[in-house]
């Protein structure tokens, strides 16, 4: 069985998120219904288009990020823009070669720091793709 | 990086308490032997934590000589284990007497970042 899991990631202007634990995608159609006297009483969905948003978990480490890694300070950073600067270039890329592209915007950050030595300080960040998610052929 | 955690423990008692692995054995009391269960934590990029949960038996013909090395373990412990991306947590201590032979177990969960 091929191991899939480590090796999906998604990058934000080319670059990595630091420490990542866990990347999610999640896809939710919109759907409008309508009925007309044809349809006899039983309503009809449509499709017409979809939320596309992502979840990066991780672990906050505080050694810094490189040229292709963003640190928690650029987190911050990209998550505190607005206006059109706050409109980022996204790839998600598989462990199978396949990359999808896209624009996102940043609709939340937090971090969680306990004082357990045991316990790990972490932030989540939450995207959503505006415009399409496409899969990148070139 | 198993070794990290260890070869710090054994750094810090180096010259002020006797401390073996804990296959190890000896007649001259006291001595310390610390066993240890490691469990890693990963994130994409490999192993970023390793978490290991420590136990030092302290050994001594008499309870106070157990108890003495025991201190003395401790408080290296406490002055130099923390740094460096090493953290560590006190689970515990215990005592007991087997055949003659009296044993202080000091437990603790020692992190590696």
């Amino acid at each position: 069985m091929a191991t899939v899991c480590y090796n999906i990631k998604l990058q934000l202007e080319g670059k990595t998120f630091i420490g990542v634990t866990q990347d999610d995608l999640s896809i939710s159609a919109i759907t409008k219904e309508s009925i007309t006297k044809d349809n006899q009483g039983v309503k009809q969905k449509a499709i017409t288009g979809h939320d596309v948003t992502f979840k990066v978990a991780g672990i906050i480490d505080m050694t810094g990020g490189s040229s292709s890694v963003l640190d928690n300070d650029d987190i911050i950073d990209l998550a505190l823009a607005t206006g059109d600067s706050a409109e980022y270039d996204i790839s998600y890329l598989r462990s199978d070669g396949n990359q999808y592209d896209g624009v996102a915007i940043i609709t939340g950050y937090s971090e969680s720091s306990p004082a357990d030595p045991d316990s790990d300080a972490t932030y989540v960040l939450d995207l959503k793709v505006i415009g399409d998610l496409t899969l990148n052929t070139d | 990086m198993t070794e990290g955690i260890a070869a710090r423990l054994v750094a810090l008692c180096d010259g002020k308490a006797v401390l073996y692995l804990s296959e190890a054995e000896s007649d001259t009391f006291p001595y310390a032997v610390y066993e240890a269960d490691y469990t890693p934590s990963y994130n994409k990029d490999g192993v970023y934590r390793i978490s290991a949960d420590v136990t030092i038996h302290c050994y001594g013909k008499t309870f106070s000589e157990a108890d003495t090395l025991a201190t003395t373990v401790k408080g290296l412990i406490d002055t130099g284990m923390a740094g460096d991306g090493y953290s560590y947590k006190e689970e515990g201590k215990a005592k007991n007497c087997s055949e003659g032979i009296w044993a202080v177990d000091l437990r603790y969960t020692m992190i590696q970042r």
